[in-house]
């Protein structure tokens, strides 16, 4: 289970496989799809897998990358970290080589899970010293890279066959994972989740929805994405089955489609795109959406008009939310929709708080707003704030996380009805597609390119119109890249959802009066025009 | 004109702003953001307009939208399949 505030022993609100479940349910699925697993087996992989870290001398609070395609593997190596007192490090499966080997430097990780492929692509760079084992899965894999003991993962396990360990037991305080998130100054930061944070976030789901060991969740987002933990915790901690939709399937839909029909999903949670790519492409036939008793979404706001089309093709039986909060609260607000929600143009509301968390609108001026329709910063307290980023104390919202509180730079109001509702952001944070971007990493990616000498990153339309637009100057002398150059260099260090639609050559980026780039004055229209004090778009 | 140069040619103009130079049919253009999941849905109607063929949603996934390549090999054995000749 992903036990915590079970009364007879609250003490234990950490996420783990709990016993009585696996035992209640040992022949039923806890993984279908491609690579089937009951919970019986998980529980006796996840066990070796544990005892095996725990030779290797992890302590707690050790990071555990992984790295891999989405399996019931994946799921494994996390859960084993979790029963091993260390924190689980999810990478994004398609990511440049040069951002995972940033991400192993910063995070140290004592183990890495990977597989043949990807460990080749790591040969050629530099691990951290930290490493004491790369686990493999696969057949083909040295012995040894970079100095760091290579274990095929059959290999490493059969060890432990037949061997009680005692697992340590971690703190409800004590680190469960680090996800790691764009970050605005050019390299990603990763937001530390405790055991509470989660399991608190678990309770509230185990609360607000009615499910069991009949249901079945789809898994859509990365485990990287705070979505995952919905998924895979929620769905572990009270016996359901777990589809894994597997990295070439996430934005196929007809792969999507037949896997709801053939796995009988009934709990399904991903990003409003997503959603709207199904009901738009006409795959939810009545068929295929018969299963499905919860559509949750999150991670960037739902258009209206897409999601009544989308509630025309499911049964009107399924309940719909909203759910809200940044990596650094993972959900904090949630809104069940209502028919009168679709019947307006104004988005769907944010809703209220989850149980453990405390919400505040603080306006410009520091005071908390409590009427309706006044704009002020959404501020978050209480159980799911993280405890802070890892090793990044400097960032702007460390020191409320020091102090138990997540700024999380969304403008919002509160309605007529007092629910909260989204107004936008006050940085330079933007959601494509639900992907979490920080325009200012996409900038720090495009200087690292030797003719380029300035660059400016803006989202120009909106929704799934919404496109990266650079503007650029270049080196004196130099040609500069054409398009696609810049989104080669580009794609050797960002993921591919962050590289820029189109580029513009400026002879000068526009400034403010604080000789700051004026993002305001960069929007196509003005950036083309001769006109322009800002230059010469060419 | 040849499939490929049409392609290529709507590419460029729907999502580069026509700066389209060094796009190659084996350019991987959903690896490099050139095309989206939604993008796709207008590219597919674009095709089925261009090349009077219909592609079913089974197809229409990113192993066929790699490349403008993979978008000609699909054209072609739709055009096959539907009886209508290959160009």
């Amino acid at each position: 289970m992903i036990s915590w505030t079970s009364t007879t022993q609250p003490s234990r609100a950490v996420v783990h496989l709990s016993s009585t479940v696996v035992e209640a349910h040992a022949d039923r699925p806890a993984f279908v799809g491609t690579d089937p697993v009951t919970y019986g087996e998980f529980s006796q992989r996840v066990d070796l897998l544990a005892a095996r870290l725990l030779d290797l001398e992890v302590r707690l609070g050790d990071r555990l990358a992984i790295w891999m395609e989405k399996k019931p593997r994946y799921a494994e190596a996390i859960l084993a970290a979790l029963h091993a007192g260390c924190a689980y490090v999810p990478l994004y499966g398609a990511q440049p080589i040069g951002r995972v080997t940033g991400i192993l430097a910063d995070s140290e990780p004592t183990v890495l899970f990977t597989e043949p492929t990807r460990l080749d692509a790591l040969g050629r760079s530099e691990l951290p010293a930290s490493l004491r084992a790369i686990v493999v899965d696969g057949t083909e894999a040295p012995d040894q890279v970079s100095g760091v003991r290579v274990w095929r993962w059959a290999d490493f396990v059969r060890l432990a066959a037949g061997r009680v360990t005692l697992m340590p037991t971690p703190a409800p305080a004590d680190l469960a994972a680090v996800l790691y998130t764009s970050g605005s100054t050019g390299a990603p930061k990763g937001v530390r989740l405790s055991h509470r944070n989660l399991t608190n976030f678990v309770d509230w789901a185990r609360t607000e929805l009615d499910v069991g060991a009949d249901d079945v969740f789809a898994n859509h987002a990365s485990f990287n994405f705070d979505l995952s933990t919905f998924d895979l915790f929620t769905a572990l901690a009270v016996g359901a089955a777990v589809w894994i939709v597997g990295d070439d399937q996430v934005r196929d839909v007809s792969a999507l489609s037949e896997g709801i029909r053939e796995h009988g999903v009934t709990v399904w949670y991903s990003v409003p795109s997503v959603l709207n790519l199904l009901s738009s492409s006409g795959c939810l036939t009545a068929d295929t959406v018969r299963s499905l008793r919860y559509v949750l979404f999150a991670g960037e706001e739902f258009p209206v008009p897409q999601l009544r089309e989308l509630v025309g093709r499911l049964s009107s039986a399924t309940v719909l939310y909203n759910l809200y909060g940044p990596t650094e609260t993972n959900v904090c607000t949630f809104h069940r929709v209502r028919d009168a929600d679709l019947r307006r143009e104004a988005p769907v509301p944010m809703g209220t708080a989850i149980t453990g968390a405390r919400v505040r609108v603080v306006d410009h001026n520091g005071h908390t707003v409590t009427d309706s329709d006044t704009i002020g910063e959404l501020i978050v307290e209480g159980e799911c704030v993280t405890p802070g980023y890892w090793r990044r104390d400097g960032e702007p919202a460390a020191e409320g996380h020091a102090q138990g509180r997540h700024h999380t730079g969304d403008l919002v109001s509160y309605d007529q009805e007092g629910l909260l509702v989204y107004r936008g952001r006050r940085d330079r944070m933007v959601k494509l597609s639900g992907y979490r971007v920080e325009l200012g990493e996409i900038e720090a990616a495009v200087l690292e390119h030797p003719d380029i000498t300035d660059a400016a990153v803006v989202v120009e339309g909106s929704g799934t119109q919404a496109r990266l637009v650079l503007y650029h100057t270049v080196r004196t002398g130099a040609d500069g890249p054409k398009l696609l150059q810049i989104k080669q260099h580009c794609a050797d260090r960002l993921p591919h959802y962050m590289l820029p639609h189109l580029a513009t050559r400026l002879d000068q980026l526009p400034r403010n009066a604080n000789g700051k780039t004026d993002y305001r004055r960069l929007h196509r229209g003005l950036a083309h025009s001769t006109s322009d004090p800002a230059g010469t778009a060419r | 004109m040849s499939p490929t140069k049409l392609i290529t040619d709507y590419i460029a103009d729907a999502w580069m702003d026509g700066d389209a130079d060094g796009l190659e049919p084996h350019t991987p253009i959903a690896e490099l953001n050139i095309i989206d999941s939604a993008g796709i849905f207008d590219l597919v109607q674009y095709l089925q307009d261009e090349f009077r063929i219909t592609v079913p949603l089974r197809e229409v996934s990113l192993r066929n939208f790699r490349s403008v390549q993979t978008i000609c090999d699909l054209v072609e054995r739709l055009r096959k399949d539907e009886g209508g000749t290959a160009a």
